[in-house]
Formats: C-alpha cells, structure tokens, sequence
C-alpha cells in the first residue's frame, strides 16, 4: 500500500514538471506579452522596459524558466502582473476558499441527490419513478452548464424577481443558485451511474441468498447491493471533487462569486504570467491528490480493486 | 469401400452395399437457410431503428443538417445583413425567431450558427477517431515499455482540465474555426485512444491475428485491417458522445468570448449576446440555447441508442 502510494505520488509530481513546463513555454509562445509595446501605446517604452525588466522578463527563456523553478521550490509562486504587489500565493489562499465552500456544498448536494435518485430508479425498473430519472439524467447530462446558469438566473431574477446579481458569503440564500447550476450535471451523472450499478448488483446471488435469509429489503439494498453499487461512483468522485471545489469559471463569473475558478479564465487573457502558471501548479496538484485519495478509497470499499497492478 | 471401414471394428452388414440403406428421421431439408442471413451490422440497425428516442434523434439532426445546408442558401437574409428598421423585432412571420438590436434575423443568424456548431462537432469527432485510433492501436499492439511510455504521456496531458489547454491554445492561434477545433482536439481523442488500446489488448491475442501474422501482415495491416474493425463498436459509441461534447465546447468558447467572433456565429456566441439582452429581448436567449440543447439531446440519444445498439449486454 505504502510502496504503492510512494508511486502515485512520484507520477504525480512528474507530470506536475511536464504541466509546468508546458505551460510555462506555451504562455510564452502566446503573441504580445503583458508590457510589449504593441498593446500598451500609452506607455513610453523605455518604462515598459524597465517594467519588463523588474519581473524580469528581458531574461533569456531558459533563464526565467530557471528563476521559476527556483521560486517555486522556495514556495514562492510569484508576483501577479496584472494586481501589482498582490502574491499569487495570497491570491488563491484568498480566493480559493471560497469556492471550496461552494463547490464542497455542491459535492455534498450532488451525492445526497444523486444516489438516492439511482436507487429509486433501479428498484422502480421501468415504472414511471425509473423513467422520470432517466429523463432528469439524460437532459441533466445534455444541457450545458452555461446555459443553465443563464436559465436560471432568467428564472429567478426575471420572473421571481430575487435578488441574483450581488454574492454574500455570509448570506445563505446566495449559495443556492451557484450550488443548483454546479452540482445539475453531477447528480444526473451519478443518478445514472448508481442506476446502472444498482441493477447490476441486484442481479447477484449474495442478494437472492440475503433475500432467501430473509433479510429485510431494506438492507437488502443497502448493506448488501448499495455498497457493491458503489465503485463507480467513488471513481467519478476523485475528478468531481477536484472539478467542483476549484470553482467553475462558468457559474462564478454570472453568478459574481469571488472565488478562484474565474481567475483560471482570466489569468489567461491578462496574459498574467505567474498567476496562469500559480493556477497550473495549484490546480494540477489538487487534481493528482484527489485522484489518489479516490482510489485508496475505492481499495478499501472494494477489495477486488488491487492497487499495484 | 464401405463408410465403416474406418472404424476397423466388425459389424455384421459391413459388406452391403450403401444403396441397401435408407435415411430414416433427418431430413436435408433442416440444414437449408431459409431466412436471409443477417449480418452484424444488419443487427444493429434493427437493435437501433426500434430505440425510439434514438430515432427521434437521428430525425431530428437530419433535419437539422438539412435545414442548415439549404435554408441559407434559399434565403435573401444573410447573417450580417442588418435593418435598422426593423431591429428588437419579437418573433414574427418575417422573423420567425425575432432580429436582435442591429436588426439582425435571428432565425437565420441561427442556422449560419448550425453549419459552424454542428462542424466543429464532426470535423472534431472524426479528428479525435482518427488520432485516437492510431494512438491507441500501436500503444496496445506494441504493448510493453512503448505502451506504458504512450499511457503515461496520455496521463500527464489528462491531468490538468482540457479547458487550459484550449485557453492557451486559442491565444496562439487566434480566433478562427480552425483553431477552435485544433484546440478542442488537443485532449479530447484521449479517450478514444483509451478505449482503442483496451479493445486491442483484449484483441491481439485472437487465433485470426495469429494466422495474419503468420501469413506475413505488417502492422499497419494488422492495426487496420484486422484489429481495428473488430473493435468497431466500442469505437463508435465513443466517438458519437464526442460530436456532443465538441459541440458543446465550442458553444461554451463562443459564450465565454474567445471562440468564433462576430459577426459570424455560433451558438454560442447567440447565447452569450442573448444573455446581455436578457430583459429586453428573451427570444435572444432562448431560441440559440434551444437550438443547442434540443440538439445536444438529440445526439446525446443517438450515442445512447448506439451504444445499446452496439453492444446489448449493457443494457440495462
């Protein structure tokens, strides 16, 4: 297990250096640059040389992909170019919080929706309660997440007339609109996912000799076919997470939270150098610990799961 | 020389003459085929055709594709063809879907949309097949340190969302067409690849590649002669929910400001106006972003029912 985990975390790391790397030569090799004198004709240029210069800039490539590794290492992300003298590392310790509440909120939500939605599916096979979740899930899985923002905020702010357009973390009725359109997708994915592996399950002999026990139905499904039907849905949930509580550039940005998710857009047409590859390296991290978390819990569920394959 | 000879054992009538035998109780008849055989493909599309939804679908995007070849070519409208007279029209007969505050026609602002969004889908799609084929057959043909190199690489790209990629992608390349699908393309065949590869593990060791290989097929007859077609079904069910996932990508570039620019648009671009006009004009909104979910629906059904159709014991 040890030995195994030592592993995925050393594959992660790799592929953290190769992500870096990448975007790192990729910013570069995108055109203008945020102090080129192309874009920015109301500054001399001899300021926006020296400009360059202070974030170093004027540095041979090779030079700067040095300087940021040595900084990184130190723990130092960087300095934002596009909020001077804000530190990418105070950045996202601020940001990032709040939408890991959100998108924590809504990874809850989509759980505690999702799957008991898929096991009245699976126990109602072919009545209307299974057709109706599958029509939920199919159209959950077909509208796009953008879309339904905007539905919603059409909804609640044209016809309910509710108050949309400003976020309170303090205030709860703010979170519902932002949970809603986050975990929509989610709970029509698991609902279908926890369906599916229901049905499977169900069909096994450990359930017809449970139910030749005489064991109630009840637990029926839920000791004995529930925690069979789960493997799936644990494996959507290392991505789901790291997807969810890292903000969604989509739902922060119409419905105005300040979390971190809006930045990952916007850090990328700033052309601000440090906070692109602060996100990278935050983001890419996040994602591989996640996903690891995710499967040393499937082992544990499931031990037909081997780790070191 | 008697049929029983072979058997070298004593039976009584072992010299009589075969014509002194008559066939009692099986009848030749039996063997004959009397129903036209039915080949696989023949299968699937009976399995497909009685999946309404799926079918309801298939019309649905025919329809689509149809109306956005011809309707712009029939029609005096263009997409930038503005009228200031009859701008923050509501839905009429003239404009069925309204005009938009340059007193554009939406309706046909609309269909110029499905040629570009339903494109990107399938030049994508077929993109993504194409790359992730090759990459998935020699990393499950070749198999041992090759594939594991292959796999990781693939790892390494996965590990961030395709979403950054495509951001820093469209900032190279600009925004055009073109670069909306090269940038929807750099990740996605990922998992066609993924399922290509499985497929050939599973795949490679079968006797007919065995006899190929014996007979002296090279790998690119192998991969695409042999393997390749066999695996067929999994390979289509996974490309048809990447036309969806294309579109829908596009669409969601478009919204954010960075895919296809105006004047030209997508559905996208439709919706993200649309939402500015919210208020004032909802038909905006919400003719582009039922075009984009009746159509998302409608290929999202198509890849269901080809997937059932492909493959039956995943039925459920």
């Amino acid at each position: 297990m040890l030995k195994y985990i030592l592993k995925r975390i050393l594959a992660g790391v790799i592929s953290l250096v190769v992500l870096i790397t990448i975007a790192f030569f990729m910013m570069h090799a995108m055109p203008g640059g945020p102090f080129s004198p192309d874009e920015q004709k109301n500054v001399p240029e001899v300021i926006l040389n020296r400009l360059a210069e202070s974030y170093g800039l004027n540095k041979p490539l090779w030079d700067q992909y040095i300087d940021y590794w040595n900084n990184l290492l130190h723990g130092d992300l960087g300095i934002s170019f596009k909020y001077p003298g804000v530190s990418v590392n105070d950045k996202i310790a601020y940001h990032f919080p709040i939408s890991a509440l959100v998108g924590g909120i809504a990874v809850v939500f989509s759980l505690l929706v999702g799957i008991p939605l898929g096991i009245v599916a699976a126990l109602n096979r072919k009545k209307p309660a299974d057709y109706g979740v599958l029509a939920f899930a199919t159209v959950g899985i077909s509208v796009p997440t953008f879309i339904l923002a905007v539905l919603l905020l059409l909804l609640f702010g044209e016809v309910f007339r509710m108050p949309i357009a400003v976020f309170h973390s303090e205030q709860v009725l703010s979170y519902v609109l932002p949970v809603l359109c986050l975990s929509f997708h989610p709970i029509a994915y698991i609902a279908r996912q926890t369906r599916s592996s229901m049905l499977e399950a169900l069909e096994n002999d450990y359930v017809r000799t449970a139910r030749a026990k005489g064991v109630s139905e009840l637990m029926v499904v839920s000791k004995h076919a529930l925690k069979n039907a789960m493997t799936p849905v644990i494996t959507y949930l290392g991505p789901l997470v790291a997807g969810l509580l890292t903000g969604s550039f989509v739902v922060e940005s119409v419905f105005s939270v300040g979390g971190i998710g809006k930045y990952f857009v916007s850090s990328v047409s700033d052309r601000d150098y440090t906070m692109i590859l602060g996100i990278v390296v935050f983001y890419g991290a996040f994602v591989v610990v996640c996903n690891l978390i995710s499967d040393i819990l499937l082992a544990i569920i499931d031990p037909r799961v081997k780790l070191d394959k | 020389m008697s049929a029983y000879d072979r058997y070298n054992v004593d039976i009584p009538y072992k010299d009589m003459p075969p014509s002194m035998f008559t066939v009692v109780g099986v009848s030749d008849d039996g063997d004959e085929i009397v129903r036209p055989s039915t080949s696989y493909w023949h299968d699937v599309w009976q399995r497909f055709r009685h999946d309404r939804l799926a079918m309801i679908g298939l019309i649905i995007l025919g329809i689509m594709v149809a109306a956005c070849i011809l309707i712009p070519e029939f029609s005096d409208k263009t997409y930038d063809g503005m009228d200031f007279f009859n701008s923050r029209q509501p839905p009429s007969r003239e404009h069925l879907c309204g005009t938009d505050a340059m007193g554009r026609d939406l309706f046909i602002r609309i269909m110029y949309g499905a040629r570009i969004s339903l494109a990107v889908g399938f030049v994508a799609a077929a993109i993504n097949l194409f790359v992730g084929v090759i990459y998935g057959g020699i990393s499950g043909y070749i198999g041992g340190r090759t594939d594991m190199v292959m796999m990781r690489i693939v790892d390494i790209l996965t590990a961030l969302p395709s979403l950054l990629y495509v951001l820093l992608i469209m900032l190279i390349l600009g925004s055009t067409v073109q670069s909306v699908i090269i940038a929807l393309c750099f990740t996605s065949w990922i998992g066609t690849a993924r399922v290509v590869r499985s497929e050939i593990l599973r795949l490679k060791h079968s006797e007919y590649i065995m006899a190929a290989k014996l007979a002296g097929a090279k790998l690119p007859t192998l991969l695409f002669r042999h393997l390749v077609p066999n695996a067929m079904g999994p390979i289509i069910v996974s490309t048809a929910f990447l036309v969806p996932s294309a579109i829908f990508s596009e669409a969601f570039l478009s919204f954010l400001g960075i895919g296809i620019q105006v004047p030209m648009a997508s559905w996208g671009t439709l919706a993200n106006e649309g939402q500015a006009w919210m208020s004032e004009m909802p038909w905006l909104l919400i003719f582009p972003v039922a075009a984009i979910c009746i159509t998302m629906l409608s290929l999202n059904f198509i890849g269901d029912g080809l997937r059932d159709a492909l493959d039956p014991r995943l039925k459920h």
